[in-house]
C-alpha cells in the first residue's frame, strides 16, 4: 500500500551439496506461499531475502531497492532491509514481556521507550494480544507466541513480512473442525491460535 | 529400605571415590582442627594482616572488573568466529589457564618490565616501571584471571547460539543495539559467575604476583604472598590468614555453586 513495486527474488545458492535455485515476484498485497519436502531449501530462500544468509549469484530486490546483488557487489544488512522474519521457533526475547517484544523494533529505531510502546500496544491490541502483554514469552502458547512474533513483526509496517513455516501453529480446531476443543489444561502445551482474522498470517503477509 | 531396587554402585568405584574425598577433605579439616583459634582475634587485627587482606580485596576486584571490561567483549567475538583464525586466538587466550604461574610472572616482566618489551619503552618515556607496584599485582591477577572470564562467557554465547540475535536484526537492530539490548541480559547470570571465578582466582594469585610484583608489605604484599611470608616467621599467623582465604572460597562456592550450573546454559 505504501509502495507499488514487487519483490523480485532471483536466488543462486550453494551450500556444500546443495544447491538453491530459485527465481520468483511477488507483487504488492500478493502473498507467496512456498512448499515443499524437508531440505528443499524454504528456510535458506527465507534467510536470504531477509538478508541473514549472501547470494552467491543472483539478485533480490525490493522495487527499486537493490538488497542483494553479488555481481554489483551490494549487500545491504538484514538491519537496514526492514523485512521482519516470523521463524518458526518465533525467536520471541525471553526475558522480555509480549508489549516490549513488540515495542522492540521501534525501540532499535531509537523511539523513546514510552513512545515505543504506545506504538506496540496498538499492534498488541490489534492482534487480540492486550490481556498477554504483560507476560513472558515461556508463558505464551505456541499460537499465542506465534500471534506476538506476528506483532512484533507487523508493528512497524513492513513492506514484506517473512514467515517461516507459519501454519505449524494453526489451532487443531481449524484443521479437524470445531468438534475438538482444547480445555484449559491442555492449553499451555498445545497450540491454541490466532482466533482473529485479521492476525491470520496469510493476510498479513505482504503489504 | 528406600534404596531396595536401585543398582549398588561397584565396589571398585566406590572405594576409590571414598579415598578421594578423604584426600582432598583432610587438609582443610587439619587447618580448621589445628588453628589457634584464640589467638584469631589478635593475629588478624594486626597490620600486616589488614594491609594484606586490603590489598587482596581492593586488587581482587580491580581485576576482576578488568575481566569484565576486556573478558565479555572478547567472548563474544570468540563465540561468534568460526576462522581457524578464531581457533587459534581461542588456544592462545587461554593458555594462562594451563600455564605455570611462575612462568606467567616471567613473562609478564619479560613483557612489562624496565627491560622488557614494552616496558622499555615506557620506562623511557615516563621514568616510571610496572614492577614491584600495585599495578603490578593487578596485572599478575588479570593475567591468570582472564581466561576463566572469557571462556565462561564465551561458553553462554555458545550455547546461546546467533539465533536471537538475528531476529533482533531482521526488526532493525544494530548488531551492538542487538548484543546490549538482547545477548547481554540473557548472558547475565554467566557473565556474573565469570567475574566471581576471575575475582576468587585473582584473590588467589600467588605465582604471577610473587615473580612479577614480589612481595612488599602494603604495596604487593597479597594475602596469599603474607600466608607464605608469614609461614617463615609466624606459622599461627599464616593458619590464620589461611582460614579467611577458606571462608572466602567457601562462601564463593556458596553463593555461586547454582549460577556456575546456570551459566552453563543461560536460558
Amino acid at each position: 500500500m505504501v509502495n507499488t513495486d514487487s519483490l523480485s527474488i532471483a536466488a543462486h545458492l550453494r551450500r556444500g551439496e546443495f544447491v538453491l535455485d530459485v527465481a520468483v515476484e511477488v507483487a504488492p498485497g500478493e502473498t507467496l506461499g512456498v512448499i515443499g519436502p524437508n531440505g528443499a531449501g524454504k528456510t535458506t530462500l527465507l534467510r536470504a531475502v531477509a538478508g541473514l544468509t549472501a547470494l552467491d549469484r543472483g539478485r533480490i530486490a525490493l522495487g527499486s531497492t537493490v538488497w542483494d546483488d553479488p555481481a554489483q557487489g551490494v549487500f545491504v544488512d538484514p538491519t537496514m532491509r526492514e523485512c521482519p522474519v516470523v521463524f518458526q521457533d518465533y525467536r520471541l526475547f525471553p526475558h522480555l514481556s509480549v508489549l516490549d517484544n513488540v515495542a522492540y523494533p521501534h525501540r532499535a529505531r531509537g523511539a523513546s521507550r514510552a513512545a515505543a510502546r504506545d506504538r506496540a500496544r496498538h499492534t498488541v491490541e490489534r492482534l487480540g494480544l492486550a490481556e498477554l502483554s504483560a507476560r513472558l514469552p515461556r508463558e505464551l502458547s505456541g499460537g499465542q507466541a506465534q500471534r506476538a512474533a506476528m506483532a512484533r513483526a507487523l508493528t512497524t509496517e513492513p513492506r514484506a513480512i517473512l514467515l517461516d513455516e507459519p501454519l505449524s501453529a494453526l489451532d487443531p480446531r481449524l484443521l479437524t473442525g470445531p468438534g475438538i476443543e482444547g480445555g484449559s489444561s491442555s492449553s499451555r502445551c498445545w497450540p491454541t491460535s490466532p482466533d482473529r482474522p485479521c492476525s491470520s498470517p496469510t493476510t498479513r503477509s505482504r503489504r | 529400605m528406600s534404596d531396595r531396587g536401585r543398582p549398588r554402585p561397584p565396589l571398585a568405584l566406590v572405594g576409590p571415590a571414598t579415598v578421594g574425598v578423604a584426600f582432598l577433605t583432610l587438609p582443610l579439616l587439619a587447618m580448621v582442627l589445628l588453628a589457634p583459634w584464640g589467638d584469631l582475634p589478635s593475629l588478624l587485627a594486626s597490620t600486616a594482616v589488614v594491609q594484606a587482606l586490603r590489598l587482596s580485596l581492593v586488587t581482587a576486584t580491580v581485576s576482576a572488573a578488568l575481566c569484565l571490561t576486556v573478558g565479555v567483549p572478547l567472548g563474544w567475538v570468540l563465540s561468534r568466529g568460526t576462522s581457524g583464525a578464531t581457533r587459534m586466538l581461542r588456544a592462545l587466550v587461554t593458555v594462562p589457564l594451563v600455564l605455570p604461574p611462575v612462568v606467567g610472572g616471567v613473562a609478564l616482566l619479560l613483557a612489562y618490565g624496565r627491560t622488557g618489551l614494552v616496558g622499555r619503552q615506557l620506562y623511557a618515556v615516563t621514568g616510571w616501571q610496572i614492577p614491584f607496584t600495585t599495578v603490578a599485582v593487578v596485572l599478575a591477577q588479570t593475567f591468570v584471571a582472564l581466561p576463566f572470564m572469557v571462556v565462561t562467557v564465551e561458553g553462554a554465547l555458545r550455547a546461546a547460539g546467533p539465533d536471537l540475535e538475528e531476529a533482533a536484526s531482521t526488526l532493525g537492530a544494530s548488531r551492538w543495539f542487538a548484543f546490549r539490548t538482547v545477548t547481554l541480559p540473557l548472558i547475565g547470570p554467566s557473565i556474573a559467575a565469570g567475574a566471581v571465578l576471575s575475582w576468587a582466582r585473582a584473590l588467589g594469585e600467588f605465582g604471577a604476583t610473587v615473580t612479577f610484583a614480589g612481595n612488599l608489605p602494603g604495596v604487593t604484599q597479597a594475602m596469599p604472598s603474607a600466608v607464605y611470608r608469614a609461614f617463615e616467621s609466624d606459622p599461627p599467623a599464616a593458619v590464620a590468614l589461611s582460614l579467611v582465604l577458606l571462608a572466602v572460597s567457601v562462601s564463593v562456592l556458596l553463593v555461586f555453586r547454582d549460577r556456575w550450573r546456570a551459566g552453563v546454559s543461560p536460558w
